[in-house]
């Protein structure tokens, strides 16, 4: 079984704004609030920044429900809406959950590892937390969906990996719909790990600038409601975006760094462009993986230069910081957002681009009358994903 | 559904290999840990020197299966990976909390944060090997074998890759034992790695997946666990099942929450 596989529904919140409206609204704009951490401890010399959900936002956590979870829950509940499928029309139904996470579904148990070593017996209440928060079981469980579920724990470009994987089992007739996206909440853990590996900001982190020291975590989720084009129309659902090609390829190369010249991230672009069946010149314009790390803008940019010479880039980790298992999938909502609203923002934070490099992401709010956007995420242990997606009206 | 299963790499408490595991059918008890000295037959010491011990249970696995399931001629892009693991690193999880406990944020060790990401396995497994096709880890307890043959089922039917290498691995640590006698939900605290070498082929050495499903409600019954079950579901259930000639019976893994997946296997055509 093929067909095309469309987005109905979008749904998002990270450190720009608790919905996806208020988010692109923030982003078109051109504001941004990274802060010293305030739900974790910073016991370094430098208060390195991070994102932070607005803190009006009051998420649904309890005893098995962690912040991944319940920011999944959030993003869900928000894509559903828009795409008009109620529990009712659900019912029945295959519905499908493919999240991407990281920290979301880690075995990061702090305090209950701390009293291990002070002799003491662990909150069992930290491990029954853990048990129950895993993104894609857990978000099937609290919405009460019936079908394949996937956690894809594949680093930064799970959220990607997910959304692709998604169109797949569309394709393929596994489901009838899909829940696709990705979710991570801010730790203790990559926080130290990321400033460790000095790769970690401590000023706002600038993509694709001469400046730039690495990234700033964020936390967030971003969600899309697929479905196959026949099963939208069969209910009238209105079209946001066809979720048109996806790429992946691994670059054998190294655990923390990308192939300098990208050659997994080409092939990943050339698979996601064969699947749509277009070309390059077809791209209206991509949305970077741009962490700000030197390493990977670097080979990032090497790639976006060769085979898109001419098509704006954005950057968008600006404004939300690095969310990790999230980004691929909160990056793919902006780039359907962007699609339909016929703009890009400002890639905030790169004020002076870096002229090594062979791409300048767009500076002020660019207007583009695209027919295809594309996003990628790069990932530890040498992933690459790429997604592209077409205007609605392309359906 | 039709995924040809080619090849079989195995490694757990019982030994290697599907000799190993028919003969630990009979045995209730067993060692913690799996031995993984065998890799030395594949890799030297100094590639093996900052592999961690969940990264050589992954990297025997899928060597095994590979030497098993003849991929010669198959271009390394063309092969896709799977890892499947209910827990991920947990060894190298813990090390970096404790670097963090005992020498503080700013002196934690950015090594054992890096072999703590989830998909440092898999991974591994690609650098070293140099597969270079699609490569993604699942993790979500006992549902993460039969979610990732699913992803590898539409792999196959997508010819995005000719082979795929999915795989099922999981450490034992005694730390976690411990947090699973007190968490009040079961949890499966056994180690080894399960490889399937699978193909779009009409037909697999060893026989056929002819349906994988998963869902929320209404559990099928499920049977007790075996004595050296993974965390990653029912991928030694399915070894077993293999080298036993057990074709047609679904395979069922349950999670506490209600989630299931069945797997039916069918025989050599």
């Amino acid at each position: 079984m093929t067909g095309t596989v469309c987005v109905t529904g979008l749904g998002c919140l990270c450190g720009a704004g608790g919905s996806l409206p208020e988010i692109m609204h923030t982003l078109y704009a051109g504001r941004r609030a990274p802060c010293a951490p305030t739900r974790m401890r910073c016991e370094h010399d430098v208060v390195y920044p991070v994102f932070e959900l607005p803190a009006s936002i009051d998420l649904p956590v309890d005893s098995r429900t962690n912040r991944s979870l319940a920011m999944a829950v959030v993003a869900a509940r928000e894509a559903l809406q828009q795409a008009g499928l109620t529990p009712d029309l659900l019912a029945g139904k295959r519905v499908g959950v493919c999240l991407g996470t990281s920290t979301g579904a880690s075995l990061n148990l702090l305090d209950y590892y701390a009293s291990h070593k002070a002799g003491q017996p662990g909150d069992p209440a930290e491990v029954a937390l853990w048990r129950y928060s895993n993104p894609g079981l857990g978000l099937a469980r609290i919405l009460d969906l019936n079908g394949p579920v996937q956690t894809v724990v594949n680093a930064c470009s799970s959220g990607s990996d997910a959304v692709g994987i998604a169109m797949s089992w569309l394709q393929q007739g596994l489901c009838d719909v899909v829940l696709a996206g990705g979710t991570d909440e801010l730790s203790m853990v990559p926080y130290n790990g990321f400033i460790r590996l000095m790769i970690y900001d401590s000023q706002p982190c600038r993509p694709f600038d001469v400046r730039r020291k690495g990234l700033n975590l964020g936390e967030g989720a971003g969600m899309l409601v697929l479905e196959r084009r026949s099963h939208a129309d069969q209910r009238g659902a209105g079209v946001l975006a066809v979720a048109a090609g996806f790429g992946s390829a691994a670059d054998a190369h190294h655990l923390t760094a990308p192939h300098p010249d990208g050659s997994s991230l080409r092939r990943a672009t050339q698979q996601a462009l064969a699947q749509v069946g277009i070309d390059a010149g077809q791209v209206g314009f991509i949305n970077a993986h741009g962490t700000a790390t030197p390493n990977n803008d670097q080979a990032e940019a090497k790639v976006l230069a060769d085979i898109f010479p001419h098509a704006p880039v954005v950057a968008t980790k600006g404004y939300t910081g690095h969310t990790l298992g999230a980004a691929g999938a909160i990056e793919a909502v902006f780039t359907v957002a962007a699609l339909r609203d016929g703009k890009l923002p400002a890639s905030i934070g790169c004020e002076q681009p870096d002229p090594a490099l062979q791409v300048t992401p767009v500076q002020v709010e660019t207007p583009v009358a695209a027919a295809y956007g594309l996003t990628q995420s790069l990932g530890f242990g040498g992933n690459n994903a790429v997604l592209v997606f077409g205007r609605g009206d392309q359906a | 559904m039709r995924l040809a299963i080619d090849g079989l790499g195995l490694v757990g408490p019982f030994g290697l290999g599907s000799g190993a595991l028919q003969a630990a059918q009979n045995v209730s008890a067993m060692p913690a840990q799996a031995d993984v000295a065998e890799l030395a037959r594949f890799f030297n010491k100094r590639e093996l020197r900052r592999v961690s011990h969940f990264c050589r249970l992954a990297l025997l696995g899928a060597t095994l299966a590979v030497e098993d399931g003849c991929f010669a001629g198959i271009a390394k892009e063309r092969i896709g990976l799977i890892l499947a693991t209910g827990h991920g690193p947990v060894a190298t999880t813990f090390d970096f909390l404790d670097s963090m406990h005992e020498f503080g944020a700013k002196l934690a060790s950015p090594t054992a944060f890096s072999t703590s990401i989830h998909n440092v396995a898999a991974s591994t497994i690609s650098i070293m090997s140099g597969y270079t096709g699609p490569c993604l880890t699942v993790n979500q307890f006992a549902m993460s074998w039969a979610s990732a043959l699913l992803t590898a089922w539409c792999w196959l039917a997508e010819s995005r890759v000719e082979r795929v290498l999915v795989g099922a691995v999981d450490e034992y640590q005694p730390l976690l034992v411990e947090a699973a006698r007190q968490a009040d939900s079961p949890l499966a605290t056994g180690e080894g790695a399960v490889f399937l070498a699978l193909s779009a082929a009409q037909s697999g050495r060893y026989g056929m997946i002819t349906d994988v499903a998963m869902g929320n409600l209404a559990p099928p019954a499920s049977p007790s666990p075996l004595p050296y079950e993974l965390p990653a579901g029912q991928a030694f259930t399915l070894a077993a099942a293999l080298v036993n000639g057990a074709f047609g019976q679904p395979l069922v893994a349950t999670e506490p929450d209600g989630a299931w997946s069945t797997i039916t296997l069918g025989p050599p055509l």
